[in-house]
């Protein structure tokens, strides 16, 4: 019989979380640095 | 061996030159770097720190080769190889959490504080910032006893692979590489290395990239993977494995107190590496514009491919050899990166791999044993007896070079540390901790005292002696891993804090001059 594979794919889904979120977090924390920046 | 999945393979013809040709490539351009290297540079504070003239192009490229490790190329999927999806949280998922903040918090400061104070090396920057020699002389004995435990590892991984890859004793392999890093090191001084270890950066994260995407293509995508690894085991594809022993390093995979430490360690250890901060002492002033390209490339070549190295391809290494290579005992769950690299590439990718890690070896160990060597040298000699000629220091700093490069070696051959992962991991989990806050947070608060800094700096280090013996060493152990985070980055933050309320901050000369008031 094969395994239901779906009931395992959550940890795929929070490996993607985490690479989309570090990005954001990347991108979002770099914005808010240089908003203020002084040249 | 389960002949239901891949074979390690012999060496072949084929591998062999590909890996040898690979490294004789990478070693002619270190030299190339290294002559190039010695135009920068006139005088010892310019061998230590070039101009102060580098762009974000190499700063980030350069930050992205000394974070980028034998450890983080090959130990990291031969940890998710292991014990699968739970081994990820420690295997460096969390590389963006580290080496992005190092950025934000240290880029820039790191640069203004040395170039205000006329400093060469962290702890000089940091001992002047505190008005302090004997805190300068603590850090610089404190980093040289973590960067060692640090480096003696760094070799191994390469060493290892070598090996089981062309079937050639590493010795020469690995000889010839430490003579070169020794000569570009000694040429080139930190523009040379800067540059050397910018160019690994580089050609880490197209191999890395490459490797990742590659074996999800090659493997048919994430539900055939799942569908491959819970046939093997369904334990595979858990988050967490609660089977595993809760004390220990397993800790980290095996209990939600080791797990939620992982986040902490890549954030400490990445900010606070001494050898990634200096990447930022010779950097120039930057603009804002560049400061977005800084980000920008080391989220591209440190985050991305760390990321898949860290996690995927372990999963996808288990799937085309199964448990196969744990059989091996010789190398294990070691050959994991190099063995993906041979199943989905042929002996082209195989060669770029191994010329990859050859070059993360290096590149890393080169950026420590350059600050241990200042270390002495300016840190300790020159602090003390500021009357000794630059050139004594020069030649101090070759001889000191060439000892630094042969101990790892030397311990790489003769007595290879057994669990390269867990032996590099305590010194790392110390080192972020202690310099977390005596370098990163001294940068922003102007309340932080030398004592502050002296009793982190002590606390950290005896308490990374302990954590050795009773998460390491003792059997059975007496805590996790995790843990032993928890109680380091709490006791150096506790102290930190407390003793620096406690005690006098610098002069207000000092302060005015690095935290000018705002306009």
């Amino acid at each position: 019989m094969q395994p239901d594979v779906s009931a395992y794919m959550f940890s795929w889904y929070v490996w993607g979380v985490l690479i989309i979120g570090t990005f954001l977090m990347t991108l979002i924390g770099t914005w808010l640095i240089v908003r203020r920046w002084e040249e | 061996m389960n002949a239901q999945y891949l074979q390690i393979p012999q060496p072949t013809t084929g591998m062999i030159i590909g890996s040898i040709v690979g490294v004789i490539v990478l070693l002619c351009v270190a030299v190339f770097l290294g002559v190039m290297g010695k135009r920068k540079w006139k005088s010892f504070e310019e061998y230590l720190v070039g101009k102060r003239d580098i762009g974000p192009w190499i700063t980030g490229l350069a930050l992205t080769g000394s974070y980028i490790s034998g450890w983080a190329f090959c130990g990291s999927t031969a940890v998710v190889y292991r014990v699968g999806f739970s081994g990820m949280w420690f295997a460096g998922i969390w590389t963006l959490v580290g080496i992005i903040p190092c950025v934000w918090l240290a880029a820039t400061k790191t640069r203004e504080f040395a170039a205000k104070l006329g400093a060469a090396t962290i702890p000089e920057t940091i001992g002047r910032r505190f008005e302090s020699k004997g805190l300068q002389t603590l850090i610089a004995a404190s980093m040289l006893f973590f960067l060692f435990i640090y480096s003696v590892g760094q070799l191994k991984a390469a060493g290892t692979v070598w090996y089981a890859v062309t079937g050639l004793p590493p010795f020469w392999c690995l000889l010839i590489s430490i003579f070169i890093a020794w000569l570009f090191l000694v040429l080139g001084g930190f523009v040379g290395t800067q540059w050397f270890i910018a160019v690994k950066g580089a050609f880490l994260g197209f191999v890395g990239a490459l490797i990742g995407i590659w074996a999800i293509i090659y493997a048919g995508g994430f539900t055939e993977v799942t569908k491959q690894l819970v046939a093997q085991s369904p334990k595979l594809m858990g988050l967490i494995d609660p089977t595993l022993p809760k004390l220990g390093m397993t800790q980290l995979f095996s209990s939600y107190v080791g797990i939620l430490a992982t986040p902490v360690i890549f954030f400490t250890m990445s900010v606070g590496f001494p050898h990634n901060v200096s990447r930022f002492l010779g950097m120039k002033k930057l603009s804002r514009k560049e400061f977005i390209l800084l980000c920008f490339v080391v989220w591209l070549t440190a985050g991305i491919p760390v990321m898949l190295d860290c996690s995927s391809n372990g999963l996808i290494t288990r799937v085309i050899f199964g448990s196969n290579l744990l059989a091996n005992k010789q190398w294990g769950a070691d050959l994991a990166a190099p063995m993906l690299s041979w199943a989905i590439g042929g002996s082209g990718l195989l060669a770029m791999y191994l010329t990859g890690l050859i070059g993360a070896a290096l590149g890393t160990l080169s950026a420590m044993i350059f600050i241990m060597s200042a270390n002495v040298t300016r840190d300790i000699i020159k602090l003390w007896a500021p009357k000794t000629s630059d050139k004594s220091m020069l030649y101090l700093g070759y001889f000191l070079i060439a000892l630094f490069l042969f101990l790892p070696f030397f311990w790489t051959l003769e007595r290879p540390p057994e669990l390269l992962a867990i032996f590099m991991g305590l010194a790392a989990m110390g080192l972020g901790a202690i310099f977390f806050f005596v370098t990163a947070i001294s940068y922003y608060w102007k309340g932080a005292t030398k004592w502050g800094a002296v009793c982190t700096v002590i606390f950290g280090t005896i308490a990374t002696l302990w954590g050795g013996w009773a998460v390491l060493s003792r059997k059975p152990p007496l805590l996790g891993m995790g843990t032993m985070e928890w109680i380091l980055v709490g006791g150096c933050a506790f102290l930190y804090f407390v003793v620096s309320f406690l005690t006098k901050p610098p002069s207000a000369k000092t302060i005015d001059l690095l935290f000018p008031a705002k306009k």
